[in-house]
């Protein structure tokens, strides 16, 4: 039984290293309708700065993830502006190439500042545990999901409680309708576009504490947040969170129980089923709080 | 869904940008090396250079072995030209980043081959770029001593005619002085159940074949027998299934980053083995500054130690003290120098470049090195030897065999 409740709480952890990244995807997919492919290399570059400011200058990385969200706040204006916002009422294709563009150059970039190496941060909690009922929980992993709480429910709540997250839910969910009402969609699209990036940058810290990563390891991270983003309904920020949970225990008991091997079949035979039956999401979708 | 299959596709892309660009340019080319240069001390080489060409990982996820790799061989090439040089002419090694990626090392021993006419060629690291590159080496009739691979599935039943190994053990004996030591531990002591955890790779699986094969001679229970892809990142179920099956034995049969990550994801688990081996990393010098004392305990095979009476041992240790940091010699200097030794003995033993006799030479005589005096069989394979390398408190020490240990086991790790 201990080693069932083992699995199920490694299981969560790893859920909330998976809808860190994806909540913030979710809610520029959901908001703008563009497939954000660069935000994968954009949490990368958080893991690399916040591994200057642990290594250069003895900055810990949790502190390091509250200074990015301001830093990829203000990146993610940046990109939105210049890259996004001219082609944003051109074909999807667009958008998509542009960021795949953006992508390929930070990538470049990043390997000609830190090196194609693969890169490890190790502060003093770095593979610590606490007991928890018998079970243990990882140190980071238990702050990485603490992240992703506060991320989906301090977004859930901006979303919910604020007139600028009023107008983001407007605009996701009808853009004419949105700008009908008196809504600056380009605003709001913009400060959208800002919000995710900026937990981009956090998520990057986090992925940064529990993985080993290199420059192009932001494939694996983009695509993983696609599948929970598309599994818990594209804009829908609890969704996100409840698809990487379900994603996270899925893998720990496959894994566990099953074998190793056969974790990414069953995960993306998931993600095939889901694309076919329901299309839209397990849960609602279009930025719901 | 068309924005699903715009995703994906962008995804391809991505990937295939990605393997191609991902990292910096090479660090020394044909045309303007960064390669061994010619000594003033006396016997100074003359004549036209002896051009060794090689491709290593030098970024990219190899990379902390491949620089390894790189150093030893520009530091022995230094000291040949310092020394008279090969045949009494200087030798240039041009020696290119791979970037960690099979395509572009098999594209640049093409190059070396048939463009830039190589004289001599080292092999890259490790196996996927072997797996690569022997076959162009050995359908061109170039020699390859290599210390990339000890797969057996590369090396033997090919009828390789050209490729000679740098190591001293092949992967199914990766393990061995592993189970050989612990053969030594009284036997109410001994680890009764082992979790294997093994990357899907060429090397890694025949180490895997191989260690479960020794254990099962050790009456080890092999509880947990693992393979996981290369795309795998989170090693928790993993790990997580080793602790439910009371594993007292654990293998990480991987490469460093992964090694890295999986000694990480076992002390957050608290999977703490009487006795944990890794096939590699523990003397790739970062390992202790990535890992600190989560690195410690664990046990590696390697060929070189500097408590063998071998010649040269002394001075590469002397000098791995100072280029690396290390109170040891790491297991890939200790391989690269193998290397370069069996490349320049075959060339001084048939006093020409002629890759026929020079492979014939090497198949019919012993050849001296750090690593012993190896006695090549027909497909290019030396002969066994290995010792068991134990982390202690971040300082890797000889445990077994006893001839040449330099310090006490700790065990329960």
């Amino acid at each position: 039984m201990t080693n069932v409740f083992q699995t199920l709480l490694s299981g969560l952890l790893s859920g909330g290293v998976y809808a860190l990244p994806a909540v913030g995807l979710s809610l520029i997919w959901g908001v703008m309708k563009i497939v954000n492919i660069a935000h994968g290399v954009l949490a990368l570059l958080g893991s690399y700065l916040a591994l200057t400011l642990f290594r250069a200058l003895g900055i810990d990385p949790l502190l390091a993830a509250v200074l990015m969200l301001p830093v990829f706040f203000l990146i993610g204006l940046i990109v939105q502006h210049t890259l996004v916002r001219p082609v944003i009422n051109q074909p999807e294709i667009s958008s998509l190439m542009i960021l795949f563009a953006f992508t390929i150059v930070l990538e470049n970039v990043i390997t000609r500042v830190w090196t194609g190496d693969f890169r490890a941060m190790t502060p003093a909690y770095s593979g610590m545990s606490l007991d928890f009922a018998g079970a243990n929980l990882s140190v980071v992993r238990t702050i990485t999901f603490g992240l992703a709480v506060v991320a989906v429910f301090g977004l859930d709540a901006l979303l919910a409680r604020t007139y600028i997250g009023k107008a983001i839910r407007a605009t996701a969910q009808n853009q004419t309708a949105a700008m009908l009402a008196g809504i600056d969609t380009d605003r709001v699209a913009l400060i959208a576009f800002g919000i995710g990036t900026a937990l981009a940058g956090v998520a990057g810290v986090a992925l940064g504490l529990i993985y080993s990563f290199h420059p192009s390891v932001h494939i694996l991270w983009v695509v993983k947040s696609f599948l929970v983003t598309v599994l818990g309904g594209v804009g829908n920020i609890r969704g996100a969170f409840a698809a990487g949970l379900l994603l996270g225990v899925a893998e720990s008991f496959l894994g566990t129980y099953v074998s190793f091997r056969w974790v990414d079949f069953f995960i993306y035979g998931l993600l095939l089923l889901v694309l076919l039956v329901r299309p839209q999401g397990l849960l609602r979708g279009a930025a719901s709080a | 869904m068309r924005r699903f299959l715009g995703f994906i596709a962008a995804v391809g892309l991505l990937s295939a940008a990605c393997g191609g660009t991902a990292s910096p340019a090479s660090t020394g080319s044909p045309g303007t090396s960064a390669a061994a240069t010619s000594g003033a001390a006396a016997g100074k080489p003359a004549g036209k250079e002896i051009v060794v060409a090689s491709s290593m990982a030098l970024t990219g996820g190899f990379a902390d072995v491949g620089k390894e790799y790189d150093k030893t061989y520009r530091h022995y090439f230094d000291e040949l030209n310092k020394n008279g040089g090969l045949l009494g002419r200087p030798v240039k090694l041009v020696l290119n980043d791979d970037e960690s990626d099979p395509k572009k090392a098999a594209s640049l021993y093409e190059k070396y081959i048939t463009s830039d006419k190589a004289d001599l060629l080292i092999g890259p690291y490790p196996t996927p770029i072997l797996a690569a590159v022997i076959p162009i080496t050995e359908r061109e009739k170039m020699v390859l001593v290599q210390a990339g691979t000890a797969s057996a599935s590369l090396l033997q039943g090919h009828n390789n005619k050209y490729t000679f190994l740098g190591f001293t053990f092949l992967d199914r004996d990766y393990a061995k002085p592993w189970m050989d030591w612990i053969k030594t531990l009284p036997a109410d002591q001994q680890p009764k159940t082992m979790a294997i955890f093994t990357l899907n790779n060429p090397f890694t699986i025949g180490v895997q074949k191989g260690l479960a094969d020794l254990a099962k001679q050790a009456n080890i229970n092999v509880a947990v027998n693992e393979v996981y892809d290369a795309n795998a990142s989170d090693f928790t179920a993993l790990v997580q299934k080793a602790k439910t099956a009371n594993a007292d034995a654990v293998a990480l049969l991987s490469y460093y980053p992964d090694s890295v990550q999986i000694v990480k994801t076992m002390a957050e688990q608290k999977l703490k083995p009487k006795t944990w081996y890794n096939a590699i990393s523990s003397t790739v010098p970062t390992w202790s500054s990535d890992l600190k004392d989560l690195g410690d305990g664990t046990v590696t095979p390697v060929q070189v130690w500097h408590t063998q009476k071998t010649a040269g041992v002394q001075q590469l240790y002397d000098w791995s003290k100072t280029e690396f940091k290390t109170d040891f010699i790491p297991f890939h200097v200790g391989s690269a120098q193998t290397v370069a030794e069996v490349l320049t003995a075959g060339v001084k033993g048939c006093g020409k470049i002629d890759q026929d006799c020079i492979a014939e030479w090497l198949r019919q005589n012993p050849v001296p090195t750090v690593s012993g005096q190896l006695k090549y069989d027909s497909e290019g394979i030396p002969q066994y030897s290995a010792i068991l390398v134990q982390t202690q408190k971040g300082k890797d020490l000889a445990i077994y065999p006893p001839e040449v240990a330099d310090g006490k086991a700790v065990y329960p790790a």
